[in-house]
């Protein structure tokens, strides 16, 4: 116990180095885990964004293109499914049920979807899940909105409230929609998923939408068609981007798939949701490999200045090792009195970097959510980032033995003559 | 026989014997193969040339519907803890990536480069608690209790649907 209180007395001394190097640590320790919490939050929202669905179908492009664009709504789509063709595979005895995408509009940065009610009834994620409302229900008339969770908060959307959709995908767009506003009618409830930053429409709004829409400009004003009169106009979709596949026996899906993929009528892609997905991670496996190993060798960046700092402040401290001696403490309580110092900066810096990665998670979680739609729950560190955090502990404990060995070396002689 | 030559025997024998307790695995769980799955009137049926495309499937008037296969599974496994080798098309992921539900198919790239798998060469597993998978390309060993769906002309259920208790990395039966 002596021996712990004089090397804290002894570090608070040199408090200015001691809380450089405890700092020099904590950044470390808060980038490693960092990094850790943000790629199993990564890991986490890909792998729970969809689930329940079987197929998932798209004009033909590649497995995970078609899972960016139309689930994460990361990109566009290169071209769209015929109504026919969906209609001919969600009417299939084989099939349970579908959930049409259509996509290519937004509002205020946020994506807006065209769907139909089955996308509430069977869109699952994170296993079981399915979507609820906070308020409200679902749509029920062709000018409809039901808003995700971050939608409604970030823009303070209530129900009732009149919403303007903007053609193509920019936030600020002149391509406004704005003669056929919608009304909010459902706010769903947070999903950690894409789902809460969409706007959801029926598709016959899309085709609302766009029915006096040519070659990418709307008509001349005399020529547009009235939000009432497009109402008794024919609304079935010319097209969607994609749809989900629930089949009525699991065993069927190899078969479905096979057949959508030779479909000789459209060039269609049919993909598993989970493959796809884990091809993804594959491949984002290997930046998030790549930037673990960069955080770990942050790390070892800092314990080696902390290396420095004692091996450095060894010299300066030949004067205090020699009265210790004086004063009767043997070698092995010089090497402890290390060895703690070592300890204490490496605990101290790992807390340090924990306290700092929890106030970075409180400022920045909105801001990620928002902008990269990474959800990264504030929990208590999980027991492989304790492991980690042990880990480092123990590599400055190692690390320390360096300057402990030469302190112990040095102090049997050293320190009780005066050298010129 | 002389000294030697029985000697022989007897090392083979021994020999053998290791061999075949090393490959048994553990009491209660019959390690089966794909050809198990089928029916046994099913088995000699093997047709080298690849089954043609199935283009009917959806309607559109062209080739009668050519799928090989067929959905009649084997009901003297039902019930039955059997370990089966084979390729996982993953289906669900739960908390921490692990794999909760996934297809296990008798050849990698069922679901891409080569037609599918019949309903009765496609063994449907839901995990009791996820299991790591740390690559889809890698074949597996699965151990659980193979359910039997009997009634299947009406496609209400899976052939095969499997409650996995254990996976572990398929190990080439040499080392």
């Amino acid at each position: 116990m002596p021996i712990l209180h004089l090397s804290l007395r002894s570090l608070w001394n040199r408090r200015m180095t001691a809380s450089i190097t405890i700092a020099a640590i904590a950044v470390s320790v808060a980038l490693l885990l960092g990094v850790q919490m943000l790629r199993a939050a990564a890991k986490e929202g890909f792998t729970q964004t969809v689930s329940g669905a079987d197929l998932l179908v798209g004009a033909r492009t590649g497995p995970l293109n078609l899972l960016l664009y139309s689930i994460f709504r990361i990109g566009d789509a290169t071209a769209n499914v015929s109504w026919a063709s969906y209609r001919k595979i969600a009417t299939h005895p084989d099939v349970a049920w579908t959930i049409p995408i259509s996509l290519g509009d937004t509002h205020r940065g946020f994506r807006v979807l065209g769907t139909n009610n089955d996308y509430f009834a069977h869109y699952h994620f994170a296993g079981t899940q399915s979507l609820t409302f906070t308020a409200g229900g679902p749509m029920r008339d062709i000018y409809d909105a039901v808003l995700g969770a971050d939608v409604a908060r970030s823009l303070h959307y209530r129900l009732g409230d009149n919403i303007t959709l903007l053609h193509g995908l920019g936030a600020v767009s002149f391509a406004e929609h704005k003669d056929k506003p919608f009304r909010v009618v459902g706010i769903l409830g947070k999903t950690g998923t894409p789902v809460d930053r969409t706007v959801h429409v029926s598709l016959e709004g899309i085709s609302a939408m766009h029915i006096d829409w040519q070659s990418g400009v709307q008509a001349p004003p005399a020529l547009r068609v009235k939000a009432d009169e497009a109402r008794k106009r024919d609304l079935t979709p010319d097209s969607i981007t994609a749809f989900l596949v629930g089949m009525r026996s699991k065993v069927m899906t190899f078969t479905m798939q096979r057949a959508i993929n030779e479909y000789r009528q459209e060039p269609l892609l049919a993909v598993l949701p989970g493959v796809a997905r884990d091809q993804m991670w594959s491949l984002v496996g290997i930046a998030d490999t790549a930037l673990t190993v960069v955080a770990a060798f942050v790390v070892l960046a800092g314990l080696l200045g902390m290396l420095t700092s004692i091996l450095t402040s060894l010299n300066e401290r030949r004067r205090e090792m020699a009265i210790l001696r004086s004063v009767g403490a043997m070698p092995r309580h010089v090497f402890t009195l290390m060895l703690i110092e070592a300890g204490t900066l490496a605990i101290s810096g790992v807390f340090a970097g924990v306290f700092l990665t929890y106030i970075l998670l409180v400022v920045g979680r909105s801001v990620l959510a928002d902008r990269f739609g990474i959800y990264v729950p504030i929990a208590l560190p999980t027991l492989q980032e304790v492991e980690i955090l042990t880990a480092i502990v123990l590599a400055a404990l190692g690390i320390g033995l360096l300057p402990a060995a030469q302190a112990y070396r040095r102090t049997l002689s050293d320190g009780l003559q005066i050298r010129v | 026989m002389s000294m030697t030559a029985r000697l022989i025997a007897l090392a083979l024998s021994l020999l053998t014997a290791v061999a075949v307790a090393a490959a048994t695995p553990p009491k209660g769980v019959r390690q089966i193969d794909w050809q198990a799955l089928l029916p046994v009137a099913e088995r000699g049926s093997y047709n080298p040339s690849p089954p043609p495309p199935i283009h009917d499937y959806l309607g559109e008037g062209s080739m009668a519907a050519l799928q090989t296969g067929s959905y009649t599974p084997n009901p003297e496994l039902n019930g039955v803890r059997v370990k089966l080798p084979g390729f996982v098309v993953p289906l669900e992921r739960g908390k921490n990536g692990l794999i909760d539900e996934f297809f296990l198919v008798p050849y990698f790239g069922a679901c891409i480069h080569v037609p599918p798998p019949p309903p009765n060469q496609i063994v449907y597993v839901k995990m009791r608690a996820g299991a790591g998978l740390s690559s889809i390309e890698d074949a597996q060993w699965v151990t659980g209790i193979l359910h039997v769906a009997i009634k299947t002309s009406e496609l209400g259920a899976a052939a095969y649907t499997l409650e996995g208790e254990k996976m572990e990395p398929y190990q080439f039966a040499g080392h």
